[in-house]
């Protein structure tokens, strides 16, 4: 008889395994295109024809072959059929912990691509999928992006389930809660929304699986493909999410009834809302005494304004307004200034981008390398352009200030080094006058930016004075002991 | 879902819409001190009285804005007021965009031409209107932060300074205190546009609304005496003859490593022009909307934005802004526009609340 829906590798998801054993291994190896890395094993299991697929890689060979081969090939039943195999397989057995039954080819393809092994039994129209993963992942390690001291050293890795588990370890609380989608329409990528139970307001966790479900993207192989969909979802300068390496941080942000998303196969997790004040936080600070937390904070915020209008002010006062300077500083300028031959702004930008080219090369070279074109740059070419009067000293002072100073934030790194260009152009062209209409500019931008109707400028505009002592310093712990701090209480808006 | 302001949000916002003014307008020639001091009290008592309708409004029908309540009693009246608002914030943006302008090209000529500093000024205004209130006031805590440094650092570091000899309270003397006293009180109640805006920010309040007016009116009259004060006591008599006398001001201060401040004073006036002229554009786009209803936000602040810019720019290259009326407007203008048609919406509404109640 003609069959109504034959599979292939366009239209499988929703039709269901065929009862047949020899025509479901011949529709998946159809769908699969017979691909080198499936393995079909046909055999026989007290007199019943069954089937195990793999693909090859994703699995462990010797757990397969220790857990489930061992004790299949040992079960014999008297008068055994399709259905007592399978009885034994999903009820009588404990082969695995993670088991489930599946009756379409979508569902096959989705457990075999992730490392299940499936079992098929001639006469069923359904089939076993069992966790037996194997496949080569990064072990646990130091996050590469968000050093630090005294806090924990591990970070979250490529593997999904891995991180659940890193979570779930600093997390022993029935109310952390994971779920689990797919996304991507080729990709099929495990993403997992993590929140907590009763502090994330349900809200927020329906808005965000519902910005997750709504991606249409064909892949998803980094948590860049997923972070645009969960922003506010207009031009932005700054981003109203944030990501994290590390799964110590990324669990207090849980913890204040953020929502967090895991993605498989990048070691960055997201986490939304955020606000401007968190990207001067590190896991340190809890680990300090509270006044140098306060310190130091105030140290980052002053290098992140260093960092983009230094440049632009330097530019704009030396060139528009000398007379604010003072006299020995005007004369030391004049004098560094005059033999150079390029206008001011148009010298302070050959360096600003002749740095931004030394920091682009030496963030994708190896390592090894990575040290000489630090030599090549900050002392060769330096070095050779302030003696050949090229550039003035005092500029290379200004650029070797704000380009340490950027190095305090580097979570700003995208925003700081565009800004600093606009500044320093807004400066050289209409000088103060420019910065401050540019700042005007990066103001509206950033105060008009909220996630979740959480402002990014909070607790700053709209001041929250109780939560003004996390973003300038750090809550004692005994405080912390006493209340709880919620992102929810943050809100702008109000219901009527 | 509607958005809400903070209190402090409102009082920096509301601050900002007269704060620049304030510091950069001489009173009337031959004022004396006392005379200033006294006009500053009796102006932001009579403040007092015409904003309380408006609070009164907010506090009671609370999102909703006096035009809207006039709205839906009668369209046209609705529409007539709409007009009004619209061509009276447009106004006060013109004025602000000439004032600022002067200012910046009459003391840092080598910047732009006086047309690209309204033109820049208008786009960024725009930019910031288009984005809301909510983000407009938020902007503006952080100008006032800027801009309370600044004050700050000014009138401590001309300390050196102060001469208490300079502030002649009596001095040019007053044949007709009174008179001098109600004329000076009326030019000033006329400069309070921001008395006009009041009523259309205060719905946004979340809280606290009563006490957020008191605070900013506090805030204008505490400001305004200090200002008078450091101005007087520093430059005298010369503070009567310049248009500008806190500017004038800030080239005296001096600190280890800035020689003078006029022009960081310089760049916080453009902060403190941007926050004013962008809720100025925004108000005046609002009453655009109103009366053409399926208009977009953006496209209806875009229009006050194109005609302030383009009249300003008239007026600048024409040297026409040595005349009065463009300087300020008319006390009239601000007690009608902030003070009686809240009132009317008031009686209206309530008559209309209590007609309802009685029918049923």
């Amino acid at each position: 008889m003609e069959r109504e829906n034959i599979p292939d590798y366009e239209n499988y998801e929703q039709i269901k395994i065929s009862s047949s054993l020899d025509e479901t291994l011949t529709d998946i190896r159809t769908i699969m295109g017979n691909t080198m890395d499936l393995n079909i094993l046909e055999i026989e299991i007290s007199g019943v024809k069954c089937a195990v697929i793999a693909i090859e890689g994703m699995i462990a060979t010797l757990n397969i072959s220790q857990i489930v081969y061992k004790y299949l090939m040992g079960f014999h039943a008297d008068n055994a059929d399709c259905k007592t195999v399978f009885d034994f397989v999903t009820k009588q057995s404990l082969l695995t912990n993670d088991r489930k039954t599946i009756y379409t080819y979508g569902d096959v393809v989705r457990f075999a691509f992730s490392g299940f092994g499936i079992i098929f039994f001639d006469g069923l129209a359904k089939a076993v999928a069992l966790g037996i993963q194997g496949y080569d992942k990064r072990s646990v390690t130091e996050p590469t992006s968000e050093v630090n001291i005294k806090g924990s050293h591990e970070g979250f890795i490529e593997a999904i389930r891995s991180n659940i588990s890193l979570v779930r370890r600093r997390m022993k609380t029935p109310a952390l809660r994971f779920e689990l989608l797919q996304v991507g329409t080729s990709s099929k990528t495990d993403v997992c929304i993590a929140y907590i139970k009763g502090k994330a307001p349900d809200k927020y966790v329906d808005k965000v699986r519902q910005q997750l479900k709504d991606i249409k993207l064909e892949t998803v192989l980094t948590s860049g493909y997923i972070a645009p969909f969960l922003e506010s979802g207009k031009k932005r300068l700054f981003s109203d999410f944030s990501s994290t390496e590390r799964p110590d941080l990324f669990c207090a942000k849980l913890t204040q009834g953020r929502v967090g998303v895991l993605i498989d196969g990048t070691p960055f997790a997201i986490v939304v809302p955020a606000l401007f004040s968190e990207n001067f936080i590190s896991i340190d600070d809890y680990a300090s005494k509270p006044y140098y937390t306060a310190y130091i904070k105030a140290l980052k915020y002053f290098c992140f304004f260093i960092t983009i209008a230094m440049p632009g002010i330097y530019v704009a006062l030396a060139t528009f307004h000398p007379g604010t300077f003072s006299h020995k500083l005007l004369l030391n300028l004049a004098v560094s200034e005059e033999g150079t031959p390029f206008p001011l702004y148009v010298e302070v930008l050959i360096m600003m981008i002749f740095y931004e080219i030394m920091r682009e090369a030496g963030i994708r070279l190896p390592r090894a390398v990575g040290g000489a074109v630090s030599i090549v740059g900050g002392l060769i070419i330096g070095d050779a352009a302030v003696s050949s009067g090229l550039i003035s000293v005092s500029i290379l002072i200004v650029i070797g200030l704000t380009a340490t100073a950027s190095f305090v934030i580097p979570s700003l790194n995208e925003q700081t080094s565009v800004l600093r260009l606009i500044f320093i152009i807004a400066g050289g062209l209409w000088g103060l006058f420019g910065i401050g209409i540019a700042i005007a500019l990066v103001l509206s931008n950033i105060c008009a930016s909220e996630n979740l109707n959480v402002p990014y400028t909070s607790p700053f505009s709209p001041l929250k004075k109780d939560k003004l002592v996390n973003a300038l310093a750090r809550r004692s712990f005994f405080t912390l002991e006493k209340t709880s701090s919620k992102i929810s209480d943050l809100s702008s808006s109000r219901e009527e | 879902m509607t958005r809400k302001i903070s209190s402090l949000q409102f009082v920096v916002t509301m601050f900002f819409m007269i704060g620049i003014l304030t510091i950069t307008r001489p009173s009337a020639e031959n004022t004396n001190l006392l005379t200033d001091i006294i006009s500053s009290v009796a102006a932001v008592l009579i403040e007092c009285l015409i904003v309380l309708p408006a609070v009164f409004y907010s506090e009671r029908y609370n999102t909703s804005d006096p035009v809207r309540g006039i709205f839906e009693t009668n369209t046209v009246v609705g529409k007539i007021l709409c007009v009004f608002y619209a061509a009276f914030f447009i106004y006060a943006a013109i004025n602000s965009l000439g004032a600022f302008s002067f200012f910046l090209t009459s003391n840092f000529p080598e910047l732009s031409k006086s047309w690209a500093v309204i033109l820049l000024m208008c786009a960024v205004s725009l930019y910031a209107s288009c984005l809301g209130i909510e983000a407009l006031t938020r902007s503006s805590v952080f100008v006032g932060a800027i801009f309370a440094a600044l004050v700050f650092i000014v009138t401590i570091s001309v300390t050196g300074e102060y001469d208490v000899d300079n502030l002649q309270l009596m001095f040019p003397f007053s044949e007709n205190l009174p008179g001098d006293i109600f004329k000076e009180t009326l030019l000033k109640l006329g400069r309070s546009s921001e008395i006009c805006a009041l009523p259309f920010l205060i719905c946004h309040v979340d809280k606290n609304k009563k006490t957020s007016v008191f605070y900013f009116l506090a805030v204008k009259l505490g400001f305004t005496i200090l200002v008078l004060l450091a101005v007087k006591a520093v430059l005298g008599g010369y503070s009567q003859k310049i248009f500008d006398p806190f500017y004038t001001l800030s080239t005296y201060a001096r600190i280890s490593v800035i020689e003078r401040f006029d022009a960081i004073y310089g760049f916080v006036w453009t902060l403190g022009a941007f926050v004013k002229i962008s809720v100025l554009f925004y108000l005046g786009g609002m009453f655009i909307g109103y009366i053409f209803p399926g208009m977009k936000n953006s496209a209806s602040v875009s229009i006050a934005t194109a005609v302030s810019f383009a009249v300003a720019v008239f007026i600048v290259s024409n040297n026409m802004w040595d005349n009065a009326f463009l300087r300020s407007a008319h006390w009239t203008a601000v007690v009608f526009l902030g003070g009686i048609v809240p009132l009317v919406a008031l009686l209206l509404k309530s008559f209309k609340t209590r007609k309802r109640s009685f029918d049923k």
